[in-house]
């Protein structure tokens, strides 16, 4: 393997684990937030607003590393998957908006403030367009074989 | 898009992981190329030319 090839994947593969460490890590502190709160715990404002803000620099700046050293397949798949998978899973939550109303939610999740609310459309919102870009790239890769 | 990558390939007898090697791609890449499901880029393209010496048009034959 050449030494430029083998620094691009190099950096392509740090990049991919960072990505991955990160999304574990988001989880991780997602589910330890989750819990001080049952606790009563509340963190300051301010440190959630600058951990947010680290983590988003941060995802961004790996994210471009990630993209520079991928190959233009890689690139046509993450663009035909964001395109299509993205743009479909936000569109597969319509009819669930049109038919949820707020007793059913409140039924679901129980009483919660609308901060709590405007988070859960959020995250249902990424969840849905995370799960479409998923299929629709690994769709991408299958058909190509 | 139809090509002859696989054959120019064999010729040489390498792999699609030299191959990819070169052309510094994945080697999920040269399999898509190969099986014509995926077209590259001009640049991609230019450079596998240039890797084969020969023109574009010998490697890459449009359906159309």
């Amino acid at each position: 393997m050449n030494e430029r090839v083998g620094r691009q994947a190099a950096r392509q593969s740090l990049a991919q684990k960072i990505l991955l460490g990160s999304g574990i890590f988001g989880g991780f502190v997602g589910a330890g937030s989750a819990m001080l709160e049952n606790m009563g715990v509340t963190l300051p404002a301010p440190l959630v607003f600058g951990a947010t803000l680290t983590a988003i620099v941060v995802l961004f700046w790996v994210s471009i590393i990630y993209w520079r050293n991928i190959d233009e397949a890689a690139r046509a798949a993450h663009t035909f998957a964001w395109f299509w998978g993205g743009t479909g899973g936000m569109l597969a939550l319509l009819p669930i908006c049109v038919l949820v109303d707020a007793e059913r939610l409140v039924a679901m999740f129980g009483q919660r403030d609308p901060v709590e609310w405007v988070a859960l459309g959020f995250v249902s919102l990424i969840t849905a367009q995370l799960l479409g870009y998923g299929l629709v790239w690994a769709g991408w890769w299958l058909r190509q074989r | 898009m139809k090509n002859r990558l696989k054959v120019l390939r064999a010729e040489r007898d390498w792999s699609q992981a030299d191959l990819a090697e070169r052309l510094e791609v994945s080697r999920q890449t040269i399999n898509a190329l190969e099986t014509g499901k995926y077209d590259p880029s001009l640049p991609l393209a230019f450079k596998i030319a240039r890797l084969f010496s020969q023109p574009i048009e010998t490697i890459f034959q449009d359906e159309a």
